[in-house]
């Protein structure tokens, strides 16, 4: 069931209308259901993977927390334990819980690897074995991609081991478990919530509040102006250029990235409103996923700002823990001895870094060309840190202003173009068809390209490329009022009320006429949905 | 104490006015790479581990509040 | 405090659906080569028009009212569609008796051709025929009949391999899904009002004046003898036949004269005949007889090998008119009586485009 569905429109609408008569208590049980209608309708085949995830981390987060009971139980009986003493009981109680929580993400981890990547790996191994002589065919299984495996098991596996660092209690309802992970707004691309933030919200019922349920609907209007009168259309140029890379040299090259850039980035955060707009309509903040990415100064910053909820989930339990387990403090020492102070220091967070962005790559699908994509990003962050004290004398030398605005536009630039390149390696085709492409684009220099009138054969005509200006236009005129803290929705809630009407009814009209819907565009689809 | 983490502070990061700035995690002043330095020249200097289950912005976004953990941890 | 939200809200809603009324309506006026002339017929006035002529761009192309009303004061009008689809014949009809008291139909076969079968049921051909129509009421009929029609089509010969038409699909019934895109090709004023046309109906496009020789296609016609139509296309005008006979209208089933293949004008005698053996009047232009016998000069009166051009059209609509009065059709000199000025004026500007078209004076055209 796709966002932009008059099915989705149906449930949304008949799910608030039960949420809000429902008693108080019970409203949650009015979203769970609408859940599993929503997964019903939209892949049912698979949903047992799903359920056994929300099994298996229920009965998981119990035992945890039961163990996290029991330790504080005991140490309060016997508040007379010596130091070493409550440090020999808490390794014994770690060990324990560690166990169960490995079994757990096994568990739940194991579902997505072996139904995303299982047939990749096995492709592979094959090949290398074919290469030293062994023959065979690569088994191989043909289960289908459940519906959102890669959001939810981020998502379940984040509550069982914030339950391990004892920082949630666990819920004793299976029930309300299973909404948590099942939540229909989140399925498709998240954002990945945590246990902390989301479930009590889900869980109260809220009372109707009217400014929540404009707002929610004023969302859900903007991210479907992003999704239809831009990504569609840029998606147009950039599907031309990278489905057609040979024919494309120098700028062109760049044009495409850039271009399935803004694409990628209309399309996501605009699903990312819209999805957020739906919650909030049941009073539910969900987490917010984009902060103006393009305005990030650093490919560091880009990654704080652009899917903030997965980097966030790398970041506490990937990056973290890795870099700040014993083994890496080890190896810190040790690189410490051979590389010297400031880069042996930074060696084994960089090690830590290149495996979150790898996974950050693997995440996004079996391919190599994810892979360079997330070290790229790796590459130049860790690099950027590395490099910095040469960095900061060549600024030096060459007497440039770093305080000044003109400074702070180049790096936005700078950043923007580093990112575009990235997204060669996730967009293209495959590896050897992004490495062709960045071949190309160093081929030719022909920056005419934008004046000449190039721009318009790559599918769109001249009035949609002048529509889409304009929605990039007011899209960057509020991203800068967002970066100024100005609260766009409540800052249109003081103005008049005929104002206010007009913007909302202007910009439902502007949707209607230059959305990208309708038998010349197929039904709009997710960039992010295959996952 | 309060002397040791500024010096280790105003080396890592001689840009941030540590003094003055509440919210050096929550606005993202001091990012990943920041904290995990931080986290290691820490441990060194005052002999504790600062486990991930300590990584809470709260911890970390004010002097104030790196000091009241670490003092938590050295007992 | 409550109630003033309350009724702000539904204020606001009721000015929504306006605003979206208002663009759908603009949005839906449909823009395809035959709304000229349907949005012609639509504003005559009442019970004036005669009879109807009904068939694909064959008709379109061939039936010219003014020269029906010149000579002979016939008021009968056109309401060809490309491929038009045979299942859209009741609604044309259901329409046009709606305001006039229609006595007589000419229908061409055309269409009937199993190679169109599956064409005049794709969604763009459909649209041509049921978007339309004026009257809303006749229009959703129409695309009902047209619905159930392709599904008959694609249960004896399969379903195509594109895109086939589907009844569930919204662009069916909301033309704001088919036509909002029409503003990157720039708007303009047959976008949103009712077009018409001004030569009574008669081709307005540049195949108007467009001759091409089809003397060495002449040889096409030679095809032999008939040959059997198949069960669909028996059953399909078995289906027409007892819907016309119902109706009391009087019927003339025509093939207008072409120069395809052998095998396309044996199937399109043979349609012909399938019509003659059941009894209904018809008249074969494909022959060797015919083009002798009306006249036709097949090195100046066609503009490719299905369609005539105007002076051609001429030729074709004078002799299907006397046939219609020799044959004892319902039909009443209208010329002088009230309510035809429009036909009379219509006569007038056509004449004029007549004249300077095949003079070689720029005359306004549409591709």
């Amino acid at each position: 069931m796709t966002l932009i569905s008059v099915e989705f429109a149906l449930l949304w609408v008949i799910t608030a209308i039960l949420y809000y008569i429902f008693p108080l208590k019970y409203r949650w049980t009015v979203l769970l259901a609408s859940s599993g209608v929503y997964y019903f309708f939209s892949g049912l085949k698979t949903g047992y993977f799903m359920l056994i995830s929300i099994a298996v981390i229920w009965f998981v987060a119990l035992v945890l927390d039961k163990y996290n009971e029991n330790h504080k139980q005991y140490l309060k009986e016997h508040a007379d334990l010596t130091r070493d003493e409550k440090k020999a009981l808490k390794a014994k109680v770690q060990k324990k819980k560690r166990l169960v929580l490995t079994c757990g993400l096994v568990l739940c981890f194991g579902m997505l690897v072996f139904l995303k990547y299982f047939n990749f790996l096995s492709d592979q191994t094959f090949s290398i074995l074919r290469l030293i002589g062994v023959e065979g065919k690569a088994p191989k299984h043909d289960l289908a991609f459940p519906l959102g495996i890669s959001f939810y098991t981020l998502q379940a596996t984040s509550y069982i081991i914030d339950v391990y660092r004892g920082k949630l209690r666990a819920e004793k309802n299976v029930a309300k478990v299973a909404l948590f992970v099942s939540f229909f707004p989140q399925i498709v691309q998240g954002p990945i919530g945590r246990f902390g933030h989301l479930a009590h919200q889900l869980y109260e019922g809220h009372r109707f509040n009217f400014t929540q349920f404009k707002y929610g609907l004023q969302l859900f209007l903007w991210g479907l102006i992003k999704k239809l009168t831009l990504a569609e259309y840029m998606g147009v140029i950039a599907n031309e250029i990278f489905n057609n890379y040979t024919e494309y040299k120098g700028f062109e090259i760049l044009l495409g990235a850039m271009v399935y850039g803004v694409q990628v980035y209309a399309d996501f955060s605009g699903g990312m409103d819209m999805v957020r707009g739906v919650a909030q309509v049941f009073g539910i903040e969900m987490a917010v996923n984009f902060e103006r990415p393009y305005f990030a100064k650093s490919v560091s910053e880009f990654w704080r700002r652009w899917h903030i909820t997965l980097g966030a989930w790398m970041k506490d339990y990937v990056f973290y823990p890795l870099s700040l387990s014993k083994a890496f403090s080890t190896m810190g020492k040790k690189t410490r001895k051979v590389f010297g102070a400031y880069i042996g220091k930074m060696l084994p967070t960089f090690l830590a870094s290149f495996i979150a962005f790898f996974l950050v790559g693997v995440w996004h699908g079996s391919s190599y060309k994810y892979v360079v994509y997330g070290l790229w990003n790796s590459i130049i962050i860790s690099g950027s840190i590395l490099l910095e004290p040469v960095y900061k004398k060549m600024l030096e030398k060459l007497k440039i202003n770093t305080d000044c605005f003109s400074w702070q536009l180049f790096q936005i630039f700078r950043t923007f173009i580093l990112v575009s390149i990235g997204r060669i390696f996730s967009r293209a085709t495959s590896l050897t068809a992004s490495i062709e492409m960045l071949k190309n684009m160093f081929s030719e220099f022909n920056p005419w390209i934008f004046t000449d009138g190039t721009l318009y054969t790559f599918g769109l005509q001249p009035r949609q490329m002048f529509m889409v200006f304009i929605v990039i236009l007011t899209l960057v005129v509020v991203s800068i009022m967002q970066e100024k803290g100005m609260k766009i929705r409540e800052t249109l809630d003081k103005q008049n009320m005929i104002f206010q009407w007009l913007v909302v009814i202007g910009a439902i009209v502007f949707v209607l006429i230059y959305g990208a819907y309708g038998t010349e565009f197929s039904a709009a689809s997710f960039v992010y949905q295959q996952f | 104490m309060k002397e040791q983490l500024m010096k280790i502070l105003n080396e890592l990061r001689p840009d941030v006015d540590f003094e003055n700035e509440t919210a050096l995690v929550t606005d993202g002043i001091l990012d990943s790479f920041d904290i995990v330095s931080l986290v290691g020249e820490i441990n060194a200097e005052f002999d504790i581990t600062v486990g991930v289950d300590e990584l809470e912005p709260e911890n970390f976004d004010t002097v104030a509040a790196m000091l009241d953990l670490i003092a938590d941890l050295a007992d | 405090m409550k109630n003033k939200k309350w009724l702000r809200s539904v204020a606001f809603i009721l000015l929504l659906c306006v605003a979206v009324a208002g663009v759908m309506h603009c949005y839906s006026q449909p823009k395809y080569f035959n709304t000229r002339f349907i949005n012609t017929f639509d504003e005559m006035p009442d019970d004036t028009v005669d009879g109807i002529v009904l068939g694909s761009s064959v008709i379109a192309h061939g039936w010219v009212s003014a020269v029906s009303w010149e000579k002979y004061g016939m008021a009968a009008f056109q309401f060809g569609t490309s491929v038009q689809p045979i299942g859209s014949i009741p609604g044309f009809i259901e329409y046009a008796q709606k305001n006039h008291d229609i006595k007589y139909v000419v229908i061409d076969i055309h269409s009937l051709r199993q190679q169109s079968l599956v064409t005049s049921v794709s969604s763009s051909k459909v649209q041509e025929a049921y978007l339309n129509i004026p009257d809303i009421g006749v229009r959703y009929s129409m695309l009902l009949d047209l619905f159930d029609y392709a599904e008959r089509i694609y249960d004896f010969y399969g379903e195509p391999e594109g895109e086939k038409l589907d009844r569930t699909s919204a662009s069916m019934y909301l033309p704001l899904l088919n036509f909002h895109n029409r503003w990157v090709d720039g708007l303009e004023k047959a976008d949103f009002v009712a077009v018409k046309n001004e030569y009574l109906g008669a081709n307005d496009r540049y195949t108007s004046f467009l001759s091409r020789d089809m003397t060495a296609n002449l040889k096409n016609l030679d095809f032999g003898d008939t040959i059997e139509i198949d069960d669909f296309q028996k059953g399909e005008l078995d289906r027409l036949f007892a819907y016309l006979d119902e109706s009391g209208l009087e019927v003339l089933f025509i093939s207008t004269p072409s120069f395809k293949s052998k095998s396309i004008q044996r199937e399109l005698s043979s349609i012909l005949k399938y019509c003659a053996d059941s009894g209904y009047n018809t008249i074969d232009f494909a022959t060797r007889e015919m083009i002798e016998k009306v006249g036709f000069d097949t090195a100046v009166d066609f503009s490719d090998n299905g369609h005539v051009n105007l002076a051609g059209a001429e030729k074709l609509t004078s002799y299907i008119c006397e046939y219609l009065i020799e044959n004892g059709y319902s039909y009443t000199d209208r010329r002088g009586q009230d309510g035809y000025e429009l036909w009379d004026e219509g006569l007038k500007n056509y004449r004029e485009y007549y004249k300077n078209g095949w003079s070689g004076k720029s005359v306004d055209v549409y591709d």
